[in-house]
């Protein structure tokens, strides 16, 4: 044995030493222990220690307005919970809403406004002086005011009702060319057809789905955050013990709400009206309904089971029996729904689904779509100019100079497409008021930061579908950062440089006034969190009891509507017979043309609250990368034998080509898809995690969608092929 | 691999290995004496009180955690006893209405909340449980922290390999999880990470 000790002596030795270490506890617990010392990093936000207490609030992430209990230690919250029993969760929480305290640190938060700069699809930011954004929309606004342009100065507000959507119409009334738009993706673009065969405005009608027996669902997703989420699943679980309530969910996909349903009925994508039809062609011929106007029995005729069966793909049987449950297992109530990616059906496709309703006898005071009072606007936008409401579909294309974009989300998808063919080319300039860089946002030419979830005072009007009027506003509980902007003071601070006249009110103060005009109605009950109990409005004296108890996240509930009598117009809508008929027709009979060069129909879909432009909080990540409880962004889901036709392989990427543009997807076999058809699902923006000095926009599903005139994109025809 | 090869590397080998599982351990902690001593086998033999008297629940559901002077100060109006901690204590923090700075041995990171409420309640479950023998201790050990994560060594154990930690000690996720699973409970990560 050699006595020097040389390099390989001490390779050996050390050699030694590195295999030992794997039987101790040394790389175990270095590698816990380094794990949880990342945790603490000075950088990352702790909540202060101090005393446990909880708050009480509404969430404002999305429009249901779902109570929360936050906990918070030393004032700061550290945690929320749905509220048990409250009216709107009854104590449940999305995934969204558990994670919404956590939004105040998320690493897209703009903290200072920024100018946006667009070098193919890459975005980069440098910081901006919100005057020089002020006076860029001031000049513009008064080149437009002096004549010499027809432009319009349009302001984007996807959840109107609130109290800022009231100081936008009545800035926008004060400007010329001034334009309120709304894009409906809160739900009333699903209710377009109601609105065709009533004349009525859908905000103040909502759904008695308490109440119904039966609900044929027309691609409303239900059970996957509709409207008040869990108000379907309360009606379910209640007719549960009496085994009286079904659900029969008409979907292509099998959805999380047709998994849950009673019943699903997977019609081909696109000819839901036409099942409609099928269903309204029974119940008259089988005499379940009294009086049909003749000219509609006679469109209804032509729409025999066989033939609708042909059409849908589904069993006459079925046709027929579905129909019989909705007269025999009432009251029955049918929706006609968004896809939250997928988007509304068209007008025209809803008035034959809305009409079954009015067959049914279904609208009316205390019936299943029910008259109710509009939740009225503060004393400052009372007897006073507003700008009228526009849809985005009804503002001419190449028109809009000025867009202010409001990014307080709906949860549903909207294709920048839509957006873009309304702006100016080239010429356009595009403010958004959001808290993040996420979305839709990244297309803007600037970004004025807003506050985010529970850091100002917010107002939450009824959801769409809320059977009577509420009201409730969301507290703070944060401070946002120094150059943080409350939209309704961008508003006051144009109004100043253009010489219009604004309120002079702090945001605070017109929410308030806007909960006085409440109490003074004198109607209806208030819901009180902290104890549970509920007060009659008329036994809260003074409108500061009133507006403290809103504070501490209550709950204003109107009484319902029983003394308004609903008129059904036409079942045609406002479109007429000849237009209804020829759009059925065209659903009728397919275009062999077009399906020869695009044999395969695209169908985007997705979760509400991801979908959007919002950020997404980090359980989302659990249920999209984590778990894959949820497909991701360019997922395809494909039944296998369109992949065995294509040649397409599972987990590989396919590319598919639109009139639009080309996407590449990863295919996922399925055997519910119908085969023919490929829906690619729409998930959270990868980027909402890559801060905000750089980001991307990558293509998704909206972008190869055909957008169409009215606003719809629920198919596209398609090409499907490997890369 | 010859003779001196293959003993330098077992000399490695077993020479990390004592190093690990007896040198190690000890270096990852530093000790901390708590600011007084207080000795729970006096409070609970001699008065009669039980745990519940001073860690109790609160009407709304909250834990009350380690007692305040509040609590204390109901008996310790004055000096009672002869020792030295019991004299600091009355006079130093009590009558200077300043809260004792402790080291809690079983504080949790932020992220995680415990109801002890739906424990103790609706578990049924004794304090003895995750809190071993603490509340027969008739003094308070130091308190071993961590230098790497901050946390104290009651929450990784008393045993470097977390093989065969006595009942009542451990008190990371991984222990939540398994008496979660032992008792037919499933939880997600929302039921504590809240």
């Amino acid at each position: 044995m050699s006595k020097t000790f040389n390099r390989r002596d001490i390779i050996k030795l050390v050699g030694g030493g590195l295999a030992g270490m794997v039987f101790t506890p040394i790389p175990w617990k270095l590698l816990d222990d380094i794990s949880i010392w990342t945790q603490n990093w000075s950088w990352i936000p702790v909540p202060p220690k101090g005393e446990i207490n909880s708050k009480y609030s509404i969430c404002t992430i999305c429009t249901a307005g779902c109570g929360i209990r936050a906990r918070c230690v030393a004032g700061q919250p550290v945690s929320l919970w749905g509220i048990k029993d409250h009216p709107v969760n009854d104590g449940a929480l999305c995934p969204l809403g558990f994670g919404g305290h956590h939004l105040a640190y998320h690493p897209a938060r703009l903290r200072h406004p920024v100018k946006l700069v667009n070098d193919n699809n890459t975005i980069t930011t440098t910081e901006a002086d919100r005057d020089d954004i002020i006076s860029i929309i001031a000049d513009t606004i008064a080149n437009i005011g002096s004549g010499r342009s027809n432009e319009i100065v349009a302001a984007l507000d996807n959840r109107p009702g609130r109290t800022v959507s009231f100081a936008y119409r009545k800035l926008l009334a004060e400007i010329p060319n001034g334009m309120y738009v709304t894009t409906g993706s809160n739900g009333t673009d699903s209710m377009e057809g109601f609105s065709e065969i009533t004349g009525e405005n859908v905000n103040t009608f909502g759904f008695n789905i308490e109440k119904a027996k039966t609900i044929v669902s027309f691609g409303a997703p239900l059970m996957e955050g509709w409207g008040i989420p869990g108000r379907v699943y309360g009606a379910m679980k209640n007719g549960i013990h009496d085994k009286q309530f079904k659900l029969i969910q008409v979907e292509p996909r099998f959805s999380h709400s047709a998994s849950v349903a009673d019943q699903w009925i997977p019609v081909t994508p696109g000819t839901e009206a036409i099942f409609a039809l099928g269903i309204a062609h029974v119940l008259i011929k089988q005499n379940f309904v009294e009086e049909v106007d003749e000219s509609y029995k006679n469109l209804v005729a032509e729409y025999t089971p066989q033939r609708v069966s042909d059409i849908t793909g589904i069993r006459r049987e079925l046709i027929v029996d579905t129909a019989r449950s909705l007269a025999t297992n009432g009251p029955a109530l049918i929706l006609c729904g968004r896809e939250p990616a997928g988007g509304p059906f068209s007008h025209e496709e809803q008035i034959p689904i809305w009409g079954l309703n009015s067959l049914l006898g279904n609208i009316g005071p205390d019936k299943m779509i029910v008259p109710r009072n509009p939740v009225p606007a503060g004393k400052s936008f009372q007897d006073t100019e507003l700008a009228t409401v526009t849809k985005l579909s009804d503002v001419p294309d190449k028109s809009i100079r000025v867009l202010i974009i409001d990014e307080s989300e709906s949860g549903n998808a909207i294709p920048w497409q839509l957006i873009e063919r309304k702006l100016v080319p080239d010429k356009a300039f595009v403010v958004s008021l959001s808290p993040y860089l996420v979305g839709m946002t990244k297309r803007a030419h600037y970004v004025v930061p807003a506050p985010t979830h529970l850091e100002s005072y917010q107002d939450i009007p009824p959801s769409f579908d809320a059977r009577t009027a509420t009201y409730a506003v969301s507290a703070p509980m944060y401070t946002p950062p120094d150059k943080v902007t409350e939209p309704v003071e961008f508003l006051k601070l144009i109004a100043e440089k253009t010489g219009s006249d604004m309120p002079t009110g702090s945001y605070t103060d017109l929410i308030r006034e806007r909960a006085g005009e409440i109490h003074k109605k004198n109607r209806g009950w208030v819901y009180n969190p902290t104890n549970g109990r509920i007060t009659e409005t008329a036994d809260i004296l003074s409108e500061r009891q009133f507006w403290g108890l809103l504070n501490d996240g209550g709950y204003w509930i109107d009484e319902p509507v029983n003394d308004t009598q609903v008129t059904v117009k036409s079942l045609f809508g406002s479109v007429g017979k000849e237009k209804l008929k020829s759009k059925l027709d065209d659903i009728s009979r397919p275009n062999l043309a077009l399906q020869v060069k695009y044999p395969v129909m695209l169908v985007p879909f997705g979760w509400r609250g991801v979908v959007d432009s919002g950020p997404v909080t980090p359980l989302i990540s659990k249920l999209y990368q984590e778990s894959e409880f949820r497909q991701g962004t360019n997922r395809a889901l494909i039944h296998p034998d369109t992949g065995s036709l294509y040649r397409l392989r599972k987990d590989r990427p396919a590319k598919i080509i639109t009139e639009a543009g080309e996407l590449t997807v990863r295919v996922e076999f399925n055997d519910s898809i119908r085969p023919g058809v490929v829906h690619v699902a729409l998930g959270p923006d990868q980027d909402r995690i890559t801060g905000v000095k750089e980001v991307k926009i990558k293509e998704n599903v909206l972008s190869v969608s055909a957008v169409n005139g009215h606003g719809t994109w629920r198919s596209t025809p398609a090409r499907i092929q490997t890369v | 691999m010859n003779n001196k090869g293959v003993l330098l590397f077992f000399t490695g080998f077993i020479g990390m290995l004592l190093f690990g599982w007896f040198v190690f351990p000890p270096l990852m902690y530093q000790s901390f004496e708590q600011p007084i001593q207080f000795s729970h086998v006096t409070h609970t033999d001699m008065t009669g009180m039980s745990c519940n008297d001073c860690h109790y629940v609160k009407s709304d559901g909250r834990f009350s955690g380690i007692p305040t002077n509040e609590n204390c100060s109901m008996c310790h109006m004055a000096v009672l006893g002869e020792t030295e901690d019991e004299k600091i204590f009355v006079e130093e923090y009590l009558m200077k209405d300043k809260e004792v700075p402790w080291f809690v041995y079983a504080r949790q990171p932020e992220n995680v909340y415990f109801p002890h409420v739906q424990h103790i309640e609706l578990a049924e479950m004794s304090c003895e449980t995750c809190h071993g023998d603490h509340g027969s201790s008739e003094i308070l050990r130091p308190f071993q922290r961590n230098r790497i994560s901050g946390y104290s060594r009651d929450i990784w154990g008393p045993s470097a390999s977390r093989i065969n930690n006595p009942p009542g000690t451990g008190m990371k996720m991984n222990d939540c999880i398994r008496c979660h699973e032992d008792d037919g409970l499933t939880i997600g990560c929302i039921g504590c990470h809240k």
